[in-house]
């Protein structure tokens, strides 16, 4: 495992940490590399002494949750870690959960859409270039092939048609792709929110 | 050797190291990992946790080779903790002691 996979790893590991913590914990580790590097070992090496960033992860989440080990998780803490836990568990199914499919769900929709929209616009620009490909069998009728090139069709401007039409949905496409990465930073922000909410009123402890 | 133990001492050796002096991460991974056998990935989040208890101050500072380092100070707290630590540690190796050399009264072996 070279430096960068190893990265890759523990950030995606420590995903629901706080940002500025993972950036801090990060810039341990890259440290860690540049001195390896610079005493001749190579970033494998480096990177097998650390151990697994499996590993590594593992210990950063568990104090994160519950506080320090060498205070003692008293039955409080972790009563109200778990309160705290099963009432946003609550909230999130109660209310979220509804919206959040269905946001979902329209989004993937309307890609889908955009998508057979296209589609569409090409076949018909394929078309009107070549209006003799509709005797293919499967476009064929009850009556026999649609003849485009017979129809009193303007070709040119079916053509610009649809050129305009296929290019109006690939904007729209382009569109929902920057959506979709909206929805996905969304995502990840709200559950690091949730995550953040238990840690931080977990984490305090009752005096 | 128990991770569990092994985490106990690894602080105690963190802590008893950085009362000598400030060290950088890699100093520290290099120094304990040369003593007692642990992957050296586990040195930076104990080192990370002790920080959160306000254990260490810590500070960058250029070195010779480029990179600044992110150096490592014990705070009061930090001696506290590691005077603590010190005497659980003294205790545990004194009762350990007194086992081992436990003669059952009456007895000849």
């Amino acid at each position: 495992m070279n430096q960068k996979s190893f990265i890759n790893e523990l950030q995606t590991r420590l995903i629901f940490l706080p940002k500025e913590r993972v950036k801090d914990i990060v810039s341990d580790y890259e440290e860690h590399f540049a001195e390896g590097l610079s005493k001749g070992l190579s970033e494998e090496q480096i990177a097998q002494r650390l151990g697994q960033p499996k590993t590594i992860a593992k210990q950063y989440k568990i104090k994160d949750l519950l506080g320090d080990e060498s205070t003692p998780i008293t039955i409080g803490k972790v009563l109200r870690v778990l309160y705290i836990g099963l009432s946003l568990a609550f909230f999130n199914i109660l209310f979220v959960a509804g919206l959040y499919i269905g946001l979902l769900g329209t989004y993937f929709a309307s890609v889908i859409t955009n998508i057979a929209l296209i589609m569409t616009g090409l076949f018909v620009i394929v078309l009107a270039v070549f209006p003799t490909l509709t005797t293919v069998p499967w476009l064929e009728t009850q009556s026999g092939p649609i003849r485009l090139d017979l129809l009193p069709i303007d070709r040119t401007m079916l053509f610009l048609l649809a050129t305009g039409f296929v290019s109006l949905f690939l904007i729209t496409f382009i569109g929902l792709m920057i959506v979709g990465k909206w929805i996905a930073k969304g995502t990840v922000t709200y559950i690091r929110s949730n995550v953040s909410i238990i840690t931080r009123l977990g984490g305090q402890t009752i005096d | 050797m128990n991770t569990q133990f092994k985490k106990g001492v690894l602080e105690l050796c963190v802590l008893s190291l950085l009362e000598k002096k400030d060290c950088y991460g890699y100093e520290i991974v290099e120094l304990v990992s040369s003593t007692i056998e642990v992957s050296e990935g586990t040195i930076y989040p104990l080192l990370s946790r002790l920080n959160q208890l306000g254990y260490f101050k810590t500070y960058l500072k250029e070195s010779a080779e480029g990179a600044p380092r992110k150096y490592y100070g014990l705070t009061d707290a930090g001696r506290t903790a590691l005077q603590e630590l010190l005497a659980q540690w003294r205790q545990f190796n004194a009762d350990i002691d007194q086992l081992l050399q436990y003669q059952f009264k009456g007895e000849t072996s």
